[in-house]
Order: C-alpha cells, then structure tokens, then sequence
C-alpha cells in the first residue's frame, strides 16, 4: 500500500513498541533501582520489600498512566482534527485546561469536609463547563463554519483563565501554588484509582469512535459530500467532539495540562499509517501513550533528586514542532 | 409516458424572502439523462440540491420512484441517488482508495467489514473510469479530470440508480469533457446534470431544462428548446442555431455582447 505500513505488521510494530517502552521505563526512577533488581522481582523475589512497592505501587500505575495519558490526547486529537478537517485542532482548544484549573482553583476554596473528592473531580465539572460553553455557542451559529469552534475555545479559554488569575491573586499563596503546579501537568498523581476512573471513559471513546469509523471518515472529504453518503453531519460531528471532550477532560483532571501531545502526535503518524479514522486514531492512541512514557522518564530522571512537570516538556518540544509545521504550511 | 423515476411538482425554495427556485417543475424517466442548463445565478445549483434534499424546499413535492423524498431516511436515499458535485479540497491527503471507499458507507451497517466483494467493487470502479494505476495516489495530486472520475468511481460504488452531477465538465478541457460525459452515459443510470456548454447538452442530453432566474423557461427534447429566440432573451446574446454535422445535433452559437438588440 504505497508508503504506507498494511495494518498488520503496522499493528504488530507498534505493539511491541508499546511494550518496550512500557516495560524499559520502569527501570527508570529517583529510587537506584535498575533493570538487575527488576528482573530478580520478576523471576524470583525482589532483593528488599521496598522495591517492590517502589515497582508496583509507584512506577508501574505512573508508567500506565502517562500511556493512557499520552493514548487519549493524541486519540483525542486525531478525531479532532479529522471531524473540523483542520491539522491545526487541538482538543485543548476546547478551553479544557483553563476549564480545568478554574475548577482547580475553585475547589481550593472549598471546605475541607468535601475536600476528599477535590482536585480531579473540580477540574472535570471544569473542564466540562469550559466545553458547554464552546458547543452551546456552536450550536447557535449553526455549524456555520468550523473554524468557529477553534475560535470559541480560544475566547473561552481566556475568559476562564483571567477568572482562575482573578482568584490566584486574591487567594492564599499555598493554595495558588498548588493549582499552579497542577496545570503544568504532571503524573505524580498517579495511582491505580485514577486509572480505575480513566480507563474506562478513554476506552468507551475509542470504541465508539471506531464503531462510527466508516462514517467519520466521510467527514474527511466535505460536510456536503457526507451528507449526500447519508451521514448525519451535525450529529455526528457533536458526537466526535464531546468524545474528544470527555476523553481530554479526563485525563486533565488527573494529569493537569500536558499540551501539545494531541496536535502533535497524528501529524507524525499520519504519513506512516495512514489518515482514515480507524487507522489514524489507533495508531495515533499507541505512539501518543510511548512518547508520553518517555516524556516523563526525561521528566523524573534528567535533574537529579527533582521532577520537571510533564507539561513544560511537551509544550517545549510541542510548541517548536508546530512552528516548523507552519512553516512547511 | 412512462413513469417518471424522479418527479418535482412545483417546487420552491427561498432564502431570506428571495426566491431562489420558483415553481420548478420536472419529471426524469428511467434511464433518461436530463441537463439543466442557463445563465449564473439562473439558481442551477439550487435546483440540484432541492432535488437530493441538501436544501429543503419551501413548497412543492419531490418523488422518487412514486414516494414522496422526505420520507426516505437519509441512508436510503443515499443508496437511490449520488451526486458529484464541484469544488473538493481536502486539506488532508486522501488517496483515491480513500474517497471510492466512502461509496460504500450507505450499505454498511454498524460494525461491519468491508469483505471481498466490497473491494472487488472498488477496483471494478477504478477500472471503469480508468484509474487503477492512481489507486493510492493522493486526490489533491490529481488533474480535474481525475478528480471527476475519482468522484464518479465513488458513486459507482454507492450503486445508485439517479446520479447527480454538478457542473461535471467544468474546468476542464475539450477531451475531458467528452470522456467524463461519454464514461457516465455509459453506466445506464437516471442522470440529471447541470452543464453550461449548451453543445455538450445538446450532444449528451435526452432532453433539457432552460432556467432562467429560478423558473423553467422551456423543458423538451435539445431540438426544442435550443430555439435563437429563447436563448437570445435568456442569454441576452445574439445567436444561431444550425445543425453540427458531426453530430446531427442542434449547434448553438453567440455573436460578442455588443449587437444585442
């Protein structure tokens, strides 16, 4: 198939790249604990206990969740930017993040007793504001042009800022830093309850993605050309972005803003494995979830004894390739 | 006559208090190929899209086959009538594999592969409008000619038995016009097509529709309505009409704009 890789050995390359990286990034950590020590846990018994619960109660739910993490942005992504027919689309053009870290900001102010349920629920009832706003607007222009929507979450994005700004300044500097070091994103969070409540918002969107698969990729040529294929454009269209919106806003709210991943990641694939939705959102999914596990080994690993947030690092690399993407524009 | 295969009975549509298409009124037999023809602005593209229900009339009845359009889910009309329509840009890049597949998506249901036969009618498509060796080449790479056929190849898969078309042999040169005309008469479908070259309608078409500012000026056989006299007060040009000698078909031809009487 010209250039591109047939779905088999595509699926094959990148699974087993999958696994490497899954496997190969544990051995990385604060803690001196290399690949000699994993392999005594994994064949026979680890040297001394705290390994284990290094392995497993710190590094493997991390390692799982920057895949997941990495997965369901660039997934996020791929689907965006296919139903607005724009490479540029990003779902945190949605106004997710600043959504997020109003709800954030918000929830810091509430009192301890509901503190418990706190931080990621705070930033989801956000994030989710932040994408009512962008739609109802939409839904009001009519679908007039796709280009509103970027629009829109542009404009909401800084209105929900300047009220997370307002609320920083006025608030009381432990609390501010706390929501300030969240939005730059990072997976210390992480643990096998938020991947309880991730895993399956990330996979029931996929899934019903790829059932839609056929009639997104319609999409690809025009609204007018779907339609006469007998697609329900503006249905479905609605349906793709808050699949997008669920899956981004999700995993904001664990892993605060880790920017970039999902504008990024379909552009380097598109070429290898093609662009039609089943074959662009899977493989998009698979390389997104490697590139953020090894984004947060860099993150934890290249200053010693300190984390760098994820977050700092995609929007660096990120930021630099959609620059020389405009370029080749 | 004949039952009609698609039937419009007066419509209407209007934007903003504008009419756009005024109490059109026409009948397309089986098999039959019906071009629209007229002036810009005549609402030609209008008409079309009244017709696949892209546009919802304002008033009258469409029929296919007898049932009223409106009552069609969306799918199944999509599995009665395609339309190739002007002007795709695609901002990524689709191989032609790509767009002749969509052909497919009104007889899939959910969850459903493509199987052999699937492929087997992609690549019968591609053989008739002669792009086989541009399976996996990009569309937007394409010549106009090549993007016509790529979208007819589509269509072909849809398996309609109307096909619409939209200014078909716009942009492209003399050859291309006759290929694309000839290829799609070949299929043996209901063909309704909006044209400009009044010789390539009269040429291809079975009969013709004149409009003019949204209303059918005249609808008959290419001998009938291509008459100097109503053209001249279409066009607003000094014409003659003759017979081509190739052809043996009406020849229409326009003096410059400047002896209009």
């Amino acid at each position: 198939m010209s250039a591109k890789f047939a779905i088999v050995p595509a699926i094959t390359i990148l699974s087993v790249l999958v696994l490497l990286s899954l496997l190969l990034s544990m051995g990385f950590g604060t803690a001196e604990l290399g690949y000699g020590e994993i392999w005594q846990c994994l064949t026979d018994q680890c040297q001394r206990s705290i390994y284990q619960t290094i392995l497993i109660d710190i590094r493997l739910p991390r390692v799982l969740m920057g895949f997941l993490a990495g997965f369901a942005l660039a997934a996020a992504g791929a689907l965006m930017q296919n139903v607005t027919r724009n490479p540029l689309a990003d779902p945190y053009l949605f106004g997710i993040v600043a959504g997020a870290g109003l709800g954030a900001t918000i929830s810091g102010y509430l009192p301890d007793s509901v503190q418990a349920i706190s931080l990621p629920l705070a930033a989801f009832l956000g994030a989710l504001f932040a994408v009512a706003i962008v739609i109802s607007v939409l839904m009001h222009s009519n679908w007039r042009r796709i280009e509103h929507l970027l629009l829109a979450g542009v404009a909401v994005s800084f209105l929900l800022s300047a009220f997370t700004s307002f609320l920083l300044y006025f608030g009381e500097a432990f609390a501010s830093n706390r929501v300030i070091f969240w939005l730059m994103g990072s997976l210390a969070r992480a643990d096998y309850s938020a991947l309880m409540w991730t895993f399956p918002v990330v996979a029931i969107s996929c899934l019903l993605a790829l059932v839609y698969a056929r009639q997104l990729d319609s999409l690809l040529l025009s609204d007018e050309s779907a339609k006469t294929l007998g697609v329900n454009v503006d249905k479905l269209r609605l349906l793709a972005l808050v699949i997008c919106a669920a899956m981004t806003a999700v995993i904001v709210s664990y892993c605060g803003g880790i920017g970039f991943v999902g504008l990024m990641i379909p552009h380097i694939v598109r070429p290898f494995f093609g662009l039609t939705t089943a074959k662009l959102l899977l493989s998009s999914g698979l390389i997104g979830g490697c590139f953020l596990v090894w984004i947060d080994v860099i993150a934890r690993t290249i200053l010693p004894g300190q984390e760098i947030p994820i977050g700092v690092i995609t929007s660096v690399i990120g930021s630099i390739f959609f620059l020389f993407l405009m370029r080749k524009m | 006559m004949s039952a009609a295969q698609l039937q419009a009975n007066s419509i209407t549509w209007k934007i903003d208090n504008k009419t756009i298409v005024d109490d059109v009124s026409l009948s397309v037999k089986k098999g039959e190929t019906l071009g629209i023809v007229g002036p810009n602005g005549a609402g030609k593209t209008s008409l079309l899209k009244c017709l696949y229900q892209e546009l919802s009339i304002t008033s009258g009845d469409v029929f296919l086959d007898g049932v009223a359009l409106n009552t069609f889910p969306r799918k199944q009309l999509a599995q009665k009538i395609s339309v190739v329509s002007q002007h795709h840009d695609p901002v990524f890049n689709l191989t032609v594999f790509d767009i002749v597949h969509m052909g497919l998506i009104p007889h899939k249901s959910f969850f459903e592969q493509d199987n052999s036969e699937d492929l087997r009618l992609i690549e019968q498509a591609l053989e008739k409008v002669d792009l086989t060796d541009k399976t996996y080449q990009s569309f937007s790479t394409l010549s106009g000619g090549e993007q016509q056929r790529c979208l007819i190849a589509r269509a072909i898969v849809q398996r309609p038995i109307i096909m619409i078309m939209d200014e078909p042999t716009n942009h492209l040169d003399v050859y291309y016009q006759h290929q694309i005309l000839a290829l799609v008469k070949k299929l043996g479908l209901t063909l309704v097509i909006t044209i400009h070259d009044l010789n390539l309608a009269a040429q291809y078409c079975d009969r013709i529709l004149l409009l003019a500012k949204g209303k059918v000026k005249a609808i008959d056989v290419p001998e009938k309505v291509l008459q100097s006299t109503l053209l001249q007060e279409v066009f607003k040009l000094t014409c003659l009409v003759d017979e081509n000698p190739l052809t043996m078909k009406p020849r229409v031809t326009f003096s410059g704009g400047s002896d209009v009487s």
